[in-house]
């Protein structure tokens, strides 16, 4: 193993396989720190859910949020170091503000999305930077193409999802999305807000246990035309 | 245990095998080491008490401040490097005077801290700098309700109920102290809070390590700028807080 050997020490040196083991390492950050995260892209509309665990008293539970707004039809779900994210969607909401003012309308969410991944890949070509440990949920209602939801990571890369899962649990949570939506899948799903909230819980549920509540959740939603980004309160989740 | 970060602590932009910033983890240790610094939201307004360690009797008492006015009706107290942490006071009442300036009104407290914590965050991204090594307890009100915020050197921003940070050992016990009261604080009011924080700082400061300490006490509230305590006050504060103290053992 070359990781001894200090090829993992800095950004810009391949080991001798052609790895770079510091992207490799930030995401193990993403995985251990963030809070398991799912995403599903229905007919209309698009559905995230964070498990929030905030298991400390002191502590405020309505100021923690993984949630941000980027403008206003499009927001990003940021999952890995909490500090990182506010960092990246600062940022975000500053390309699409620019882009605003250049352009004359709305930053569609996949060049957002694609705009922010080149920035994090510049991060991994040069030693004075690090990346960001946490990788971004962009999502919103497309004016031209419908919902669109897409994955921007620290290794510079932007792909468009129909389901996705991130952070703590993101192994078994993905393994179900690809259960109940992939090709094999045995029959076809309810995509509707509500059919895909319902799949979001049964997820969370498979990959973190049956005690996983409602009340557990932070979730946020964009549905129907032009909406706009809104949280889901626990009245609209009820029984599922 | 200290062995872990071996390799991959030397600099901020150096993630670890197991995709942790060792550099930051570190800050955050410089962070716990001074004096303990106490916060808690009350009804209507933000108490804070921090322990001033006085290591020498040459010392003037009333220098070394720990807890700094923002503007009328925002405060932070401070803990670990108190260099660092005097920067990013003067960067808040910066952050605090343009806002003014461009928005026209006070700026809301979750709004500084967001700037502070990307400020503090900015730190950790460059080789070259190094991450501030201090905590800090942001409290104000903001539109009548009051807000406290705990930034760490990582730039994580969180809201407490209440919080207490330094003193590395004992942090945890402070912590727990705090939790024994967390759940009266909403009905809580200033003058009660005032007390309870004291006591906290007081019943754990350790005379046979920590020798010579002064208290710093302030508040503020809705209808109240902030004030840190004159030296008569505070040692009425002390001597009620100790009174109490002494009556539960």
């Amino acid at each position: 193993m070359s990781r001894s050997s200090g090829f993992d020490r800095q950004i810009t040196i391949f080991s001798p396989e052609g790895r770079l083991y510091q992207i490799e390492y930030v995401f193990k950050a993403i995985r251990n720190v963030g809070a398991s995260t799912v995403a599903i892209r229905g007919d209309d509309c698009v559905v995230i859910a964070v498990h929030k665990k905030v298991s400390d008293k002191l502590f405020d539970p309505s100021s923690i949020t993984c949630f941000h707004r980027i403008s206003e039809h499009v927001a990003l779900a940021a999952v890995g170091m909490s500090a990182d994210s506010l960092s990246i969607a600062a940022d975000a909401r500053s390309e699409s503000a620019e882009f605003m003012y250049n352009y004359g309308y709305e930053m569609p969410v996949d060049l957002v999305a694609q705009r922010m991944a080149d920035k994090a890949a510049t991060k991994t070509q040069q030693t004075w930077m690090r990346p960001h440990g946490c990788a971004g949920l962009f999502f919103g209602i497309d004016i031209e193409r419908g919902p669109a939801l897409y994955r921007t990571d620290p290794a510079g890369t932007s792909v468009g999802y129909k389901a996705c899962a991130l952070g703590n649990k993101e192994t078994e949570l993905t393994a179900f999305l690809e259960k109940s939506l992939g090709e094999d899948a045995t029959e076809p799903a309810d995509l509707s807000l509500n059919g895909a909230l319902k799949l979001a819980v049964a997820a969370m549920r498979d990959a973190i246990g049956n005690e996983v509540v409602v009340g557990d959740l932070e979730v946020m939603v964009v549905s129907g035309e032009n909406a706009v980004p809104r949280m889901v309160g626990m009245e609209e989740m009820e029984g599922m | 245990m200290a062995a872990l970060g071996v390799g991959y602590d030397l600099a901020a932009t150096t993630f670890s095998t197991d995709g942790r910033l060792f550099q930051v983890e570190y800050a955050g240790k410089a962070a716990d080491n001074s004096g303990l610094v106490c916060a808690l939201r009350v009804e209507n307004g933000i108490v804070f008490a921090a322990e001033k360690l006085m290591h020498s009797d040459l010392l003037v008492p009333s220098w070394g401040k720990r807890i700094f006015t923002i503007n009328d009706n925002i405060a932070i107290a401070i803990s670990g490097l108190l260099p660092d942490a005097r920067q990013l006071v003067t960067r808040a009442r910066d952050e605090a005077a343009n806002y003014k300036s461009q928005y026209g009104r006070v700026i809301p407290v979750s709004v500084l801290g967001d700037r502070l914590s990307l400020f503090m965050q900015m730190y950790t991204m460059y080789a070259a700098a190094r991450p501030f090594g201090c905590s800090i307890l942001l409290g104000g009100v903001t539109d009548g309700k009051p807000e406290l915020f705990l930034i760490e050197p990582s730039g994580l921003k969180r809201g407490c109920y209440g919080m207490a940070v330094g003193k590395g050992k004992s942090k945890q016990e402070a912590r727990n102290k705090v939790e024994t009261v967390v759940d009266t604080l909403p009905t809580m009011d200033i003058q009660r809070g005032v007390i309870e924080s004291a006591k906290i700082v007081l019943s754990l400061h350790d005379e046979d390590e920590d020798r010579h300490m002064e208290l710093e006490v302030s508040a503020l509230a809705a209808d109240m700028d902030h004030a840190v305590f004159t030296a008569e006050q505070t040692e009425q504060i002390t001597n009620l807080a100790r009174g109490e103290l002494d009556a539960e053992e």
